[in-house]
């Protein structure tokens, strides 16, 4: 486990990309966070009452997650990076020349999407802990918290996803597009699902489950709001039915990658 | 002698393509065991199963009599096709990661020795996208003694490479040799086993033609370097006739192998009396090259 670590941190270390997509993700996350503050604040605050403040406690929790999560797909990038690198560079297949086995090599692999998982999550839960102390007057800080073991779930179900695309393809660029165009499709074919009032089904689709596991901040709320309005309520899985959603589709796509990795000729 | 490879039956199918055919060979320590063949006559593909890369369909090999093992590899240095490192690195942060791989000690030690000797000490700092052809292939060398492995497997070592790099590359593999090291060398470039190896196994569309030491290999029927106005009748003769056949055309020559019973005289009295009449006729010292020819034809 020590020595599959050093071996794939012998290879980022001096990955530009790698370095590049994170301090993007470091820099621009507390940023889209406040955005969010702001639109909430500014939006909701009216609704809410006037002493109402996203970057409070429970909330901060959510506000956090939700837009922490907007960087998944940046984040899913690198793992498509690293993983395709590999291929690339055939580098994977002169690992096992060099004496991995195949299992090592995709461990190796593991490793690294748990670490990058805990980076980010680390990250966000940091964010929250200033934000939330700051601004959190009457509530306990870690009202709320179980937001970030459920984001460190969704990263880790966008990564077995784009992780699925590059063992898959095996060629960057192409890994890339697919990766990103899935979102596109599964959106559409979302829509049209709920024109057809079918939306049951398209709660088990896997990116729109994934993305349910941080939902928009005050949903209940705006839920309600939007209930009172137009009287339709939409479809929605039970949050713990939709955790068992999400990481069977985790499960579903690491085991393929492994399966195939495993199989296959390098 | 002791064991170091032995394989039995290998076989590999590529969709309807039969890559490599019930290989079974066996390679002991000390020695430099050419792999000859054609493009596409499955030496890759033989590599490529004793490197644990490509999964055969059928058969098994054996390393150090210690079977398939993953470990195994540990103690072998591989280049294969080509040489595969990280572009972004520098060959010491590249070697760095074989040796965790490999679980060499005294790594900076080791890289160290392996670069100098591989003259690329000097371009320690420089990225690896930044190598020739030729430094990624001595680079790929270094890597292949990072462990001193007991065993070195190379592909097609000096493919692509230019005259010097051939040299330089060439003189590295003997010195490693003459360590004692047992080598498996693949490659279509004939004087080079021919210049190398102490035993040679044949490969073609997948089959295994001929093994044996070099000299085994070597002798086989004698070869006549034979010559007359008009080529097509001496092909006819040849066609014509059990004894003889055509190994290449060489300009206006033809390169003959004729069973050993034979003497040059009777060769003559063949074609004369199918009414063709040599204008040339001598004895063609045998290099791998014609034997390759003669065997896979």
């Amino acid at each position: 486990m020590k020595k599959l670590l050093a071996i794939e941190l012998g290879k980022l270390k001096k990955l530009n990309t790698l370095r590049v997509l994170l301090l993007v993700y470091f820099a621009l996350s507390p940023l889209v966070a406040y955005a969010f503050y702001y639109i909430l604040n500014k939006f909701l605050g009216p609704l809410l009452g006037a002493d109402w403040n996203p970057f409070a406690a429970p909330d901060v929790w959510a506000l956090v997650t939700y837009s922490s999560s907007w960087f998944n797909v940046l984040m899913g990038v690198i793992v498509v990076v690293v993983m395709t690198n590999e291929y690339s560079y055939k580098t994977l297949k002169q690992n096992v020349i060099d004496g991995m086995s195949l299992s090592q090599v995709i461990g190796g692999k593991f490793i690294i999407v748990f670490l990058l998982s805990t980076i980010i999550t680390i990250y966000t839960f940091l964010m929250g802990m200033v934000f939330g102390v700051v601004n959190t007057e009457n509530a306990d800080i870690w009202d709320g918290f179980s937001k970030i073991p459920v984001y460190y779930l969704q990263t880790l179900c966008y990564f077995s996803f784009a992780f699925f695309f590059a063992t898959l393809v095996k060629r960057s660029a192409l890994s890339i597009i697919f990766f990103i165009v899935s979102f596109i499709v599964e959106a559409i074919i979302g829509g049209v699902l709920t024109v057809t009032k079918l939306e049951v089904i398209y709660a088990f689709f896997p990116l729109n489950a994934f993305s349910q596991l941080t939902p928009f901040p005050v949903l209940r709320q705006t839920i309600d709001a939007a209930n009172e309005r137009t009287g339709e309520i939409p479809f929605m899985l039970d949050s713990w039915m939709n955790i068992l959603v999400c990481i069977t589709y985790m499960i579903l796509f690491f085991f393929i990658s492994f399966w195939v990795i495993k199989r296959r000729d390098l | 002698m002791s064991e170091i490879l032995q394989t039995s039956g290998l076989r590999k199918v590529y969709k309807d393509t039969v890559a490599l055919n019930d290989l079974s060979i066996s390679v002991e320590k000390g020695q430099i065991f050419g792999l000859l063949g054609p493009n596409g006559s499955g030496k890759t593909t033989t590599l490529g199963i004793l490197l644990g890369v490509i999964k055969p369909k059928k058969g098994t090999f054996s390393w150090f009599g210690n079977g398939q093992k993953d470990e195994n590899r540990k103690n072998i240095g591989a280049l294969l096709e080509t040489p595969n490192f990280y572009p972004y690195l520098n060959p010491v942060d590249n070697l760095k990661i074989v040796a965790n791989i490999k679980d060499v000690e005294n790594v900076d030690e080791a890289i160290e020795r392996v670069l100098k000797r591989v003259n690329l000490w000097e371009r320690k700092k420089s990225k690896f996208k930044t190598f020739s052809l030729g430094m990624k292939q001595r680079l790929a060398l270094a890597s292949c003694m990072l462990a001193d492995p007991e065993v070195l497997v190379l592909d097609e070592p000096t493919n692509g490479l230019d005259p010097q790099g051939i040299a330089e590359i060439r003189s590295l593999i003997m010195d490693i040799a003459r360590e004692g090291k047992t080598i498996i060398i693949a490659s279509h470039l004939l004087d080079e086993i021919e210049k190398m190896c102490t035993h040679v196994a044949i490969l073609k569309y997948g089959e295994l033609l001929q093994v044996g030491t070099l000299d085994e290999i070597m002798t086989q029927d004698r070869m006549l370097m034979i010559k007359a106005e008009d080529t097509e009748k001496i092909k006819a003769v040849i066609d014509s006739t059990d004894h003889i056949s055509i190994i290449d055309e060489v300009v206006d020559e033809i390169l003959i192998a004729v069973d050993e019973k034979y003497t040059n005289a009777q060769i003559n009295q063949t074609f004369a009396e199918k009414g063709v009449y040599l204008s040339g006729l001598r004895d063609h010292k045998k290099n791998l090259e014609s034997t390759f020819l003669e065997i896979v034809k």
